[in-house]
């Protein structure tokens, strides 16, 4: 079968998967405080991934590494534990048209409770932001909360630019790299972002596992989010205390295993090398550049220069849903639907797409069968 | 006129005649071209079948002859076929027919086995409507 369908999620390696046997197989125990060679051994092993990710997305600290659940739980937690205390009426949070609703929902959220206002820079016909986004930032902006890649469209978008742009206006900005992580090195010091997110299960990791990155003194004024466990210094009935940042954001007992199935994700990802990632995925784009040029009963969406090896498309003519059936019927796995980015197909008129999303496993061969039933079903379609 | 259980041994037989899963879907889409007009006034909120990843629109009346007539319409050409497929084996029969009518000719016809869950669903849940009809109508 041909698996097309990596925007959703990664397929496991090998190694991934042992790591996790092997911390159920060999050295099962709950982290932080044991008294015993077990507990002090799974410590260790799962704040060894802090440091694989933290050198992985380049931060200058550890503790700006805080586990989470994933991309959405660490908007979430932004939205709860900075958002909602420091926004008030009139302030004015910014996001792209194209967002994941994870990348909306929350900030409406604190719209509602803070009197906040939730702007939107619209996007020109190819996917990417209009041209003069940099005027949708202004003093009001005390956030602007953005997706580096389109999930939607595969569209990359210029997130360093507005950075810097934001920064220049006093506004913080937070980047949802969950469909760039694969993509780019991170680098969040050198983007100098004040928060990044991303889910483990699209970086070729396991599921409920993610990675919020924020500033150490951001982090430091941000309120505490969900309570007990190893985020408390000390509890007495008068009032508690609390941990420092990453602890202070890791209530309960964390998600040990997931923690150390990312670490070892993150260690075979960066294995391969950009250069060779990069490679690949140039690859992809040459073969898809094939299949997108040969089939022409589909509209291709978001055909911008910059963009991934992720590949939206539809017609007028049939359901996206009958296309994914018929193309499921023939081997090939690809996601249809509105991709959880309504408010896009909303202004684009369209009801939602297929999508086909290559990561560096997929072959030529995956984008010649993607090709051939695509053109058997558009025929079953409306032959 | 034919029963149900006559309409579904038609079904059974036709589909005996198309061993691969192209064919079949084949046949399914062509079945959704030739469902009859469904009225645009009818294809409003309230008619929705909740539960398909496609729209599929369901209306019923009794008629005078005390059958129930039922109309449907999908945007998806699949699911068209798949309602259009219902509808022959449940329209313009009585009621209690309907709600009483086994629905075992779907494993028979090898449809279920190349349905997608979601499909699987969707098709649960019109079939539910149609026997929802069929029992407070009868």
């Amino acid at each position: 079968m041909v698996y097309l369908d990596n925007a959703a999620t990664t397929q496991k390696p090998q190694a991934v998967i042992a790591s996790i046997s092997a911390y159920y197989e060999q050295y099962n125990s709950n982290v932080h405080r044991g008294a015993h060679y077990l507990a002090n051994l799974a410590t260790d092993t799962m704040e060894k991934s802090r440091d694989t990710v933290q050198h992985f997305i380049g931060a200058s600290h550890r503790e700006e590494v805080i586990f989470t659940q994933g991309t959405t739980d660490g908007i979430n937690l932004v939205a709860h534990a900075w958002a909602m205390t420091q926004l008030k009426s009139g302030d004015e949070i910014l996001v792209a048209l194209s967002e994941h609703h994870a990348n909306i929902v929350p900030w409406q959220q604190v719209c509602k409770k803070t009197g906040a206002i939730l702007k939107v820079i619209p996007l020109n016909q190819d996917g990417t932001w209009v041209s003069d986004w940099k005027l949708h930032v202004n003093g009001s902006t005390k956030l602007v909360s953005v997706g580096w890649v389109s999930n939607a469209t595969g569209v990359v978008h210029p997130i360093q630019e507005m950075i810097t742009h934001a920064h220049s206006l006093g506004a913080k900005v937070l980047i949802d790299a969950a469909q760039a992580v694969t993509h780019f090195p991170l680098q969040v010091a050198q983007l100098n972002c004040d928060w990044l997110v991303f889910s483990g299960h699209k970086l070729f990791g396991p599921t409920g596992i993610g990675v919020l990155f924020g500033k150490k003194e951001i982090l430091e004024v941000m309120e505490v989010y969900r309570t007990g466990g190893e985020m408390i210094k000390k509890v007495s009935f008068e009032g508690t205390t609390f941990q420092e940042a990453p602890l202070k954001f890791e209530a309960g007992t964390p998600h040990i295993q997931g923690i150390i199935g990312l670490g070892e994700a993150v260690r075979w990802f960066t294995n391969m090398g950009w250069e060779l990632i990069h490679r690949i995925e140039q690859a992809q784009i040459e073969w898809m550049k094939g299949v997108t040029s040969a089939v022409r009963e589909v509209q291709w969406i978001g055909e911008s220069e910059r963009k991934t090896a992720l590949y939206s498309f539809w017609s007028p003519q049939f359901h996206h849903a009958d296309l994914g059936e018929l193309l499921d019927q023939q081997g090939v796995a690809i996601r249809t639907g509105h991709h959880c980015t309504q408010p896009l197909w909303e202004a684009w008129k369209m009801s939602g797409t297929a999508r086909a999303s290559f990561a560096l496993y997929n072959n030529e061969e995956d984008a010649v069968q993607l090709q051939k039933s695509l053109v058997k079903s558009i025929q079953l379609l409306i032959g | 006129m034919s029963n149900i259980a006559e309409r579904q041994a038609e079904v059974i037989s036709e589909f005996q005649m198309f061993p691969t899963w192209m064919e079949k879907y084949e046949y399914i889409i062509e079945l959704g071209k030739e469902l009859e007009g469904f009225p645009d006034s009818e294809r409003k909120e309230e008619n929705i079948i909740s539960g398909c990843q496609s729209k599929v629109w369901l209306t019923a009346e009794k008629r005078e002859n005390g059958l129930i007539h039922f109309q449907a319409d999908s945007d998806a050409i699949i699911t068209k076929g798949m309602v259009s497929l219902m509808l022959r084996i449940f329209n313009d029969q009585p009621g209690s027919a309907i709600v009483a009518a086994d629905m075992n000719f779907l494993t028979t016809i090898g449809l279920l086995e190349n349905l997608s869950q979601t499909r699987s669903n969707g098709l649960a849940a019109m079939i539910k409507q149609i026997k929802t009809y069929g029992f407070l109508l009868q």
